[in-house]
């Protein structure tokens, strides 16, 4: 079984070629300033000039997205895990855990920054407050549908909650779980960019792909602009590519999103 | 004269082979619903092979879940092995409809899992699932996960599954309800065959009448609303029976004793 076969390598590429040529003819065709749209070598190039900000804004949000995203995932599982195991907790709790869901991150950034003021700290927390969600929600539905048939399999063997949980409702899950995974990791790089703005410090070294991508716009500088979408772009690429993979590994043997062969 | 003395011989048989399972005025009924068992009386011996069949609905379930001690009764007596159905799950294997595999565990941990939650150390189980899985015919499967396997190859893992923890006592939910015909006689003549070397007693629900005549000792045959047994029917073709049984004229006859006995409780439609 391949993770990716020719095809689905070639056909996004000769895409891309085919974009990128249009890219041109367009710029060449309606004489567009590069204010407005930079040709991709002009990009390039800004890339190449800007590396040294682009590299420390990009390790700054990875740092970010990192640990925001895992801190993320672990209160998420426990707290799915606890959700599942008790009806009063699902009953009591879950409501907070939407409320906290409608409520929208940016009216709540200020307040963090307020609280843990400037800096990595309120950038992580926005982080994980903008994966949190989908984990939960996803996690603690795949924990709550077991199949009834396979409950009473376990009943009838006189299985303990203990042993239902890690051997039935944890594996049952796992599909899941992992589409929550999935979900956050694309939004991951989102928070983490926001909280940038919101909660980024300005001195050099210290400045995440957000906050480079302020201080670009505000100098004007485009093209540059440009190559730090492209770089947060990949973080991204990168976040969701690490998820997928994951999900390959856990589920390509027995799940049918996976094919037999 | 002849008659009156088997009749007298077989009865003396039934008082020496222990009672199994045991149900003394049993009825069944969920809070607000209708009642779906009435009264029943059962009693299954060692080494018994006994088929329930009736129409949808009359509870035949009901009573496998009673024994297995997945739902309580309303009223009357159960008893399993002497003891309450209660603490009776080691001697208690369970088939169920469909063949109720953990779809992420191969062939082989499926069946290993009751052993698993008895606490049986993995070396052990995987010998016993080995054992099992060439016994059914399926020792190249045992890596396989199931949905790698045709349905009747599912059946198969989940009777040795049933099987791994050496129950006296095996419950069988219309297991191969939903299998082609061919598959089922097949499935039917290997469940004989395993008989043969574990000796497990049967209770086995069943919508088919010629697979309950095939392999039961005993048929009863449930009426429904409320659900209570109607009739029992002694299957004595001695085992081990095979495909050959099947073109048997007296097998034959007693299918259509059955039919009748079902079609009767049914009522015209």
């Amino acid at each position: 079984m391949k993770l990716m076969s020719i095809g689905s390598v070639a056909w996004p590429v000769a895409f891309g070629m085919f974009f990128i040529a249009i890219w041109y003819l367009a710029i060449h065709l309606f004489k567009i300033p590069v204010y407005q749209l930079p040709t991709p070598d002009e990009i390039v190039l800004a890339g190449i000039a800007e590396h040294k900000t682009l590299l420390s804004g990009a390790i700054q949000t990875t740092i970010a997205c990192v640990i925001g995203f895992v801190t993320s995932v672990i209160v998420a599982v426990v707290l799915s895990i606890l959700l599942a195991s008790s009806q009063w907790a699902y009953k009591g709790v879950y409501p907070y855990v939407l409320i906290l869901k409608m409520t929208p991150v940016i009216v709540l950034a200020p307040i963090i920054v307020l609280w843990f003021g400037q800096g990595l700290g309120s950038i992580t927390i926005i982080t994980f407050l903008i994966c949190f969600f989908p984990i939960v929600a996803n996690t603690t539905m795949g924990l709550r549908s077991t199949d009834r048939n396979l409950l009473d399999l376990f009943d009838v063997y006189r299985a303990n909650r203990h042993q239902e949980m890690l051997y039935l409702r944890i594996p049952h899950a796992m599909p899941y779980f992992l589409t929550g995974l999935k979900i956050a990791a694309a939004l991951t790089p989102i928070g983490a960019l926001y909280g940038d703005t919101i909660a980024g410090m300005g001195s050099g070294a210290e400045a995440g792909l957000g906050f480079v991508v302020v201080v670009f716009s505000s100098q004007l500088k485009i093209p540059a602009l440009y190559a730090a979408a492209f770089t947060a772009c990949a973080i991204g690429f990168i976040f969701v590519g690490i998820v997928s993979l994951l999900h390959w590994k856990l589920l390509r043997k027995w799940h049918d999103s996976f094919s037999l062969n | 004269m002849r008659q009156a003395l088997k009749l007298i011989v077989d009865n003396q048989l039934r008082k020496d082979k222990s009672s199994l399972v045991s149900f003394e005025k049993v009825s069944k009924q969920y809070a607000s619903g209708p009642q779906i068992l009435d009264s029943i009386d059962l009693e299954i011996a060692r080494g018994d092979f006994v088929a329930l069949i009736g129409p949808s609905s009359c509870g035949k379930s009901t009573v496998l879940k009673l024994v297995a001690n997945l739902i309580t009764q309303s009223s009357g007596n159960i008893t399993v092995g002497g003891g309450h159905a209660s603490d009776s799950s080691e001697k208690i294997g369970y088939v169920f409809q469909d063949a109720n595999l953990l779809p992420w565990a191969t062939a082989k941990e499926n069946i290993g899992l009751p052993l698993k939650l008895g606490h049986i150390p993995k070396e052990k189980r995987d010998k016993v699932a080995e054992r099992l899985l060439s016994l059914v015919g399926l020792g190249q499967a045992a890596d396989k996960f199931p949905r790698q396997l045709s349905g009747g190859m599912k059946m198969r893992v989940s009777i040795a599954r049933a099987l791994s923890t050496q129950p006296e006592l095996l419950l069988l939910d219309e297991p191969f309800g939903a299998l082609d015909e061919m598959t089922r006689d097949d499935l039917n003549e290997q469940l004989l065959k395993l008989r043969l070397i574990q000796k497990w007693t049967a209770l086995f629900v069943t919508h088919s009448v010629a697979e309950a005549v095939f392999l039961s000792s005993r048929i009863l045959v449930m009426s429904a609303n409320p659900g209570k047994i109607f009739r029992e029917i002694t299957v004595d073709f001695p085992y081990p029976r095979t495909s050959i049984t099947r073109t048997n004229p007296l097998f034959q006859k007693k299918i259509l004793e059955v039919s009748q006995a079902l079609h009767s409780v049914r009522g015209p439609e």
